[in-house]
C-alpha cells in the first residue's frame, strides 16, 4: 500500500481558463484535464459515470464541469482492472466536512470491493485511486495518489482533511 | 432467503451436485454428455423459475436465481471443457474454461448464497495455470459517445443501477453507442481470456499457441520463410 502526495495544477484556474462550471463539494476530473485545450476535448474514463452515481446515491454534495449537453465521451479500457477516475474536493467541504469525505471514500471503497469480488486473487486486488484536493486557505492543489486494497480507501479521509489544511 | 429452502432450491442443490460429479478428466465421455445434457434442462428450468420470481417481483429470489443459472452454467462449461480437452480440441477448451471462471464470478456476484464458489473459482485458476500453456492476452481500448444502462435503457450516467451489480435476476452492464475503436494492446490482465494470440506465423504456416502444431494460414497456403 501506498500514498504518495504531489503538486498538482490550479483546478480553480483551469476551470476558468476552459469555460466550465464551479463545482462544489466533489467533482470528477476528466483524464486529460491538465492537457486537453478545451471542454470539447476531456475525455472520462467509463467509470467516472459509475462514481458521479455512486455520489449522487449517497446524496453527497458534488457538481459536473461541464453542461449535460457538453458531457465527454468515455474511455472504455476492457481490463480487468477497476480503473478510478481522479476524484477532485474542494477545499471548503475537505476541511469542513472531513464526514464526508469519508462517507464517500467509503462509498467508493464498498462498492469496488463489491465489484472485484469473485474475481480470482480478488482478495489481494489493489486499485490505483487518484485524489485533487483544494487547500482551503490558498486554492493550490495537491494530487494524492493511493495505491492498495480498495478497503484502504477509506482512512484516506484523514490525509486529504490534513492536505487541505496545509 | 428463509431458512427453509424453496422446493426449487432443493432440487437445484441436488442436481449441481449430481453433475458436479463430472468434473474431472477421468470420467467417462458419455456420462460426461449426459451430465450436460441435465444440466441444459436445468437452466431451462431455472428460467422458468427465475421468470415467476420476476412476475411476483420478488427480487432477492430472482437474484438468487441469477446466480443458480450462473453456477450451473458454470458446471456444464467445465465438464464441457473437459470433453473438449479430451476431443483435442483445446482452444475450444480454453473458451469454455473462462466460461466457467466468468460464470463463477458472476453468480458470486449475483447473490450473497454463491460465496462459496471462490474454491471453483480457484481451482479453475490452478487448471488455467497448470493445464494450459500460458497465453497471451489482447485488450482493446474504445471511445465512446453514449453509455446506456442494460437495466433501463436511460443513459448509464444519470440512473441509478450500478455496473456488475443485479437487479431483479439480471445484471446490470453499459450498453456502448457510437463506439470507435481507440488502441488494441497485449495486457497481462485482460478484460476477457478470450481475446487472445491464437497463432503465430513461422515457417511452414501458422503455429497453434495450445496444440503448437503448425497449421495452414488463412488462405490454405503453407507459408515457408528463409
Amino acid at each position: 500500500m501506498s500514498t504518495n502526495i504531489t503538486d498538482y495544477p490550479n483546478v480553480r484556474n483551469r476551470l476558468a481558463e476552459l469555460g466550465c462550471n464551479d463545482p462544489r463539494g466533489f467533482a470528477i476530473l476528466p483524464v486529460n484535464f491538465e492537457s486537453a485545450h478545451s471542454i470539447a476535448d476531456f475525455r472520462n474514463l467509463s467509470e467516472a459515470a459509475t462514481v458521479k452515481k455512486l455520489l449522487r446515491n449517497a446524496d453527497l454534495p458534488h457538481g459536473d464541469l461541464v453542461d449535460r449537453e457538453s458531457r465527454p465521451p468515455y474511455i472504455q479500457n476492457n481490463t480487468f482492472e477497476w480503473v478510478a477516475p481522479t476524484l477532485f474536493i474542494s477545499g471548503s467541504l475537505a476541511s469542513e466536512n472531513p464526514y464526508l469525505v469519508s462517507v464517500a471514500l467509503g462509498t467508493i471503497a464498498n462498492y469496488v470491493t463489491g465489484f472485484l469480488n469473485g474475481f480470482a486473487g480478488s482478495s489481494n486486488h489493489t486499485v490505483k485511486v487518484d485524489i485533487v484536493v483544494e487547500q482551503n486557505k490558498t486554492a493550490a492543489c495537491k494530487k494524492i495518489t493511493y495505491e492498495g486494497p480498495p478497503e484502504g480507501l477509506k482512512d484516506l479521509a484523514e490525509v486529504v482533511r490534513a492536505t487541505s489544511n496545509e | 432467503m428463509n431458512e427453509e429452502l424453496p422446493a426449487f432450491v432443493q432440487s437445484f442443490n441436488t442436481s449441481i451436485r449430481d453433475a458436479e460429479v463430472f468434473i474431472s478428466i477421468a470420467r467417462a465421455r458419455e456420462l460426461q454428455a449426459e451430465a450436460c445434457g441435465a444440466v441444459e434442462s436445468l437452466l431451462r428450468d431455472i428460467a422458468s423459475e427465475k421468470a415467476l420470481a420476476i412476475r411476483a417481483a420478488n427480487e432477492d429470489y430472482a437474484n438468487f436465481l441469477l446466480g443458480c443459472e450462473c453456477a450451473a452454467s458454470g458446471v456444464l462449461a467445465e465438464i464441457q471443457m473437459w470433453l473438449l480437452l479430451k476431443d483435442e480440441k483445446p482452444d475450444e477448451a480454453w473458451n469454455r474454461l473462462i466460461d466457467a471462471q466468468s460464470s463463477y464470478t458472476a453468480a458470486m456476484r449475483a447473490h450473497p448464497g454463491f460465496r462459496h464458489l471462490g474454491e471453483a473459482r480457484d481451482r479453475l485458476q490452478a487448471i488455467e495455470d497448470l493445464v494450459f500453456p500460458p497465453q497471451v492476452f489482447i485488450s482493446s481500448g474504445f471511445i465512446i459517445r453514449v453509455q446506456e444502462c442494460s437495466i433501463c435503457g436511460k443513459e448509464y450516467e444519470d440512473c441509478e443501477h450500478l455496473v456488475g451489480r443485479p437487479y431483479m435476476g439480471r445484471f446490470c452492464y453499459i450498453i456502448a453507442r457510437n463506439a470507435m475503436l481507440d488502441h488494441v494492446s497485449i495486457v497481462d490482465r485482460p478484460a476477457d481470456k478470450r481475446c487472445r494470440i491464437t497463432s503465430f506465423g513461422t515457417e511452414g504456416g501458422n503455429r497453434n499457441r495450445m496444440t503448437w502444431r503448425i497449421e495452414p494460414n488463412e488462405q490454405g497456403e503453407v507459408e515457408t520463410r528463409t
